[in-house]
């Protein structure tokens, strides 16, 4: 009786400590100590039945009391760390750390990835999950990809977790711990530090937010004791050490150096100069490069007396009137090509503008990008509406984080004039495809994150039938599984 | 467009005569040919590129089209920059080598 209810004193606290990050470490040393209280008992009770003669009996015991009592301990002490996914399956079902319905696949998940995610464990975990992709299942097939070797994948799905509406606990935290060390080893401290208000807190993240704040030098880094504490209730206190020691960043000179002019013309040349940055865009593509090479054509072919110029050069050349004229135009179109070409490949913001080589460049880039949005939907419409064109379901959601990343990139440089432009194809493709999911396939949390999304695209242009549209169908509510 | 700048090829100047154009051209097959001086490169925006027979008439053609030579000196004599500075940020906050996998994540 006292057992059953420490036991379950314990599961109230694990859930206590992942929703509540200001309680964690309190929290966390109060089950330490329920632990360590079980743990003594359980010992003091074996010794007593080896000295009564019994050491059968004491050793069933031990065995039983550790996988109903800190099964945790065996998962991550044993199973995980030899890749043992079924046992770490069956033991998750009695871990006080998550919910039996979606813990043990979540580690069982973690044991496989471990060994490299092999076919067989993949199948035999899959298997366990429910048909209706959710937070758990994206996060499973999030870790069988890092198992696999594709750590972008990963990154991509777990990130995933917060387009969904209720993705569950037991994934947000595994998602948290692991997007975390994933940060922490990119050296990513901004990414850490902005993940504090999304992720929930779990040992390591917990720490790592601690070193980020630190290394970042903001305001709210903790004090030392409040770093001391957050590294002994951590694991991994020896990789840790030097982290929690480590002094802050110093004053971020690099900053300068990276945001320098991108490019300058050694010529006073304006055409020389046009050229190199040109081809300095094209070496080293970055947005502040593209713009940097559209202003220096814009000094060269904007300027009124570029075209007799060239006009007259054409002629010294050997061409007539006619051939001169279009030559020259060719000329022109074929660095205004290249720079739409740049502007789009760099996603630099569209140049401002109404005439000249701004204006072209704008238009040119426009059409490109909506060209390739378009191409993009009808493609999704085509697949979504043929009967047979249905992909797994993880992967219909790769495709929707795809699409929606592509989307958001794509748009972005023109902002919300070009956004207004765009969204319409958007709204006709992934409309389908919401509707698709929740009415053909029952994949409710999928489509409820892709109606939410395009709510809120819908507010962003301004579109107020889209809005009320996506806003009736996102208050549905989820079916129960 | 400007990777294979034609007057950078022969290592004319823009302002450079046809006569001219085409002395440089004969000059530098003979020299690669030969395999003498130090023909078999060119100084371009990108750092030296290997200097080719194919190429240099391939440059010199492009020449001697009017048309073409017109949009050569559009885009021709583009200078070396500094190198891209984005390397610099991510260097100054070293990451935790290895925590996923030290930490019993991912594989082993």
């Amino acid at each position: 009786m006292l057992l059953a209810l420490a036991l379950r004193a314990r599961a109230a606290l694990w859930r206590a400590r992942a929703a509540d990050r200001r309680r964690f470490v309190p929290l966390t040393l109060l089950l330490a100590f329920i632990e360590g209280g079980f743990v003594a008992s359980v010992l003091s009770l074996a010794l007593t039945l080896l000295l009564l003669g019994a050491p059968i009996t004491a050793l069933v015991l031990l065995a039983l009391i550790a996988w109903l009592v800190v099964p945790h301990w065996l998962i991550d002490a044993l199973a995980i760390p030899r890749g043992w996914h079924r046992a770490a399956w069956h033991l998750a079902r009695f871990d006080p750390r998550g919910d039996a319905a979606t813990w043990p696949s979540l580690v069982a998940a973690r044991a496989a990835a471990r060994t490299g995610a092999p076919s067989a464990a993949v199948a035999w975990i899959t298997g366990r999950l429910p048909a209706r992709l959710d937070g758990a299942g994206v996060v499973v097939h999030g870790l069988l990809a890092h198992g696999a070797g594709d750590r972008g994948d990963a990154r991509r799905l777990l990130h995933s977790l917060t387009a969904l509406q209720a993705p569950g606990v037991d994934a947000q935290v595994i998602a948290s711990e692991w997007l975390a060390l994933d940060a922490a080893e990119r050296g990513a401290w901004r990414e850490l530090v902005d993940g504090i208000a999304t992720w929930p807190a779990t040992p390591l993240r917990y720490l790592l937010e601690a070193v980020a704040l630190r290394r970042l030098a903001l305001p709210r880094a903790p004090g030392a004791a409040s770093r001391w504490l957050r590294w002994l209730v951590a694991p991994a206190r020896l990789a840790t050490w030097r982290y929690l020691r480590a002094a802050p960043a110093a004053a971020p000179a690099a900053t300068t150096t990276a945001t320098a002019a991108p490019v300058e013309p050694a010529s006073a040349d304006a055409r020389v100069a046009a050229a190199t940055a040109l081809v300095a865009a094209a070496q080293a593509p970055s947005p502040e490069r593209a713009a940097a090479a559209v202003a220096a054509w814009r000094d060269v072919l904007d300027d009124p007396a570029w075209l007799p110029a060239q006009l007259a050069r054409a002629a010294a050349l050997g061409l007539d009137p006619t051939a001169a004229v279009r030559t020259v135009g060719a000329a022109r179109d074929g660095v205004i090509a290249r720079l739409v070409q740049l502007t789009v490949a760099s996603r630099a913001p569209l140049p401002a503008g109404d005439v000249g080589v701004a204006a072209a460049v704008r238009a040119g880039a426009r059409a490109r990008i909506l060209d390739g949005l378009e191409v993009g939907f009808d493609r999704l419409h085509a697949r979504v509406a043929t009967d047979g064109g249905e992909l797994a379901m993880i992967d219909e959601w790769r495709e929707f984080l795809a699409v929606r990343d592509g989307y958001e990139a794509a748009v972005a440089p023109g902002g919300v004039e070009l956004e207004r432009v765009a969204f319409p194809h958007a709204d006709t493709a992934l409309g389908e495809w919401a509707v698709a999911l929740w009415n053909r396939r029952r994949q409710h949390h999928a489509s409820h994150a892709i109606t939410s999304w395009l709510f809120a695209r819908a507010r962003e242009v301004g579109d107020a039938a889209a809005v009320e549209h996506h806003g009736r169908n996102r208050a549905l509510a989820i079916p129960e599984a | 467009m400007t990777d294979d700048d034609p007057f950078a090829v022969l290592g004319v100047a823009v302002t450079a005569t046809t006569r001219e154009i085409e002395r440089e051209a004969q000059k530098l097959l003979a020299m690669l040919a030969l395999g003498v001086g130090d023909a078999g490169t060119y100084p371009s925006a990108a750092g030296p590129r290997p200097r080719t027979a194919e190429a240099v008439r391939a440059a010199a053609a492009q020449l001697r089209d009017p048309r073409q030579r017109l949009l050569a000196e559009l885009t021709a004599g583009a200078q070396a920059t500094a190198a891209p500075a984005s390397a610099a940020p991510t260097a100054a906050a070293p990451g935790w080598a290895d925590a996923l996998r030290r930490t019993g994540w991912g594989p082993r």
